[in-house]
């Protein structure tokens, strides 16, 4: 199967490349991301026990508390953060965390909103390439790099 | 352990809890723990709601919960609560199981020291 290229809308732009890890249930950072480890810890969530840091997370939103952007931006500080998020619509509370932490640590990471059909379409495992005006290169999981 | 009030107990609940645990006491092995705000627990206090409660051998921290500071003894293992937010997030960031019951149930469990629910109130109708 050969590559594509999805059209995302950049909320916070930026660059970077990395496995995919998708999910289509909503997740709380607060009660749910460890960011001592980058694992998400929501013993409700599909994705419990898997760890998102350095990888791209596919979430079409945020849930619950609004402390999801101060656990993400802690995990930004400890390096366990989600290379980049994409979404399937702007999700304040991830842009913000990324937004301080640019502020705050010089550092920050790209959220990119997604169709709905194309977010319905990723898979985990797929490898990953943002570019700053949204667009993203996707080789299918298994694929040669 | 029966706990209340994620994050704050209400003076409304203070007024809901009073008559049901007026002149009775909690088994002793049940710890009945209360989070709520200063200002919450001085209403409760000043509407005359607060006795009874704290002779039913309720304990009540102010201004904190339990899945913000670290409060909960090491022995406590399963949590009843009426409050779907201590629900959800006990299991995940204090590694604790979960009763949900009405506040009738987390009274009467305190009273008897095992889970007691109203399993009606979950029947489809």
């Amino acid at each position: 199967m050969a590559g594509r290229v999805i059209a995302g809308r950049p909320i916070v732009a930026g660059e970077a490349e990395g496995e995919a890890l998708v999910t289509h249930d909503a997740l709380s950072f607060w009660g749910g991301y460890d960011f001592h480890t980058g694992e998400i810890i929501d013993k409700h969530h599909p994705l419990a026990g898997v760890r998102a840091a350095g990888r791209i997370l596919a979430v079409p939103f945020s849930k619950g508390s609004s402390t999801t952007t101060a656990v993400l931006l802690e995990a930004v500080r400890a390096g366990t953060a989600p290379a980049a998020i994409l979404t399937t619509g702007a999700d304040a509370f991830f842009a913000l965390a990324s937004i301080v932490a640019d502020v705050m640590y010089g550092k920050s990471f790209p959220v990119i909103a997604l169709e709905p059909g194309d977010f319905a379409s990723l898979v985990t495992g797929a490898r990953l390439t943002i570019r700053r005006d949204g667009t993203i290169d996707e080789r299918p999981p298994g694929g040669r790099c | 352990m029966v706990i209340l009030g994620s994050p704050h107990f209400s003076i409304a609940e203070f007024k809901r809890l009073a008559p049901l645990v007026a002149g009775r006491r909690a088994d002793e092995r049940v710890k009945f723990l209360i989070t709520s705000s200063r200002l919450m627990k001085e209403l409760a206090d000043e509407a005359g709601v607060l006795a009874p409660i704290v002779a039913f051998g309720a304990q009540i921290t102010l201004d904190t919960c339990i899945l913000a500071s670290p409060m909960l003894p090491p022995e406590i293992k399963t949590l009843m609560t009426n409050s779907p937010k201590y629900a959800y997030y006990a299991p995940s960031l204090l590694n604790t199981r979960v009763t949900f019951g009405s506040l009738a149930d987390c009274v009467q469990s305190a009273i008897e020291g095992r889970v007691v629910r109203n399993e009606s109130v979950w029947q489809a109708v």
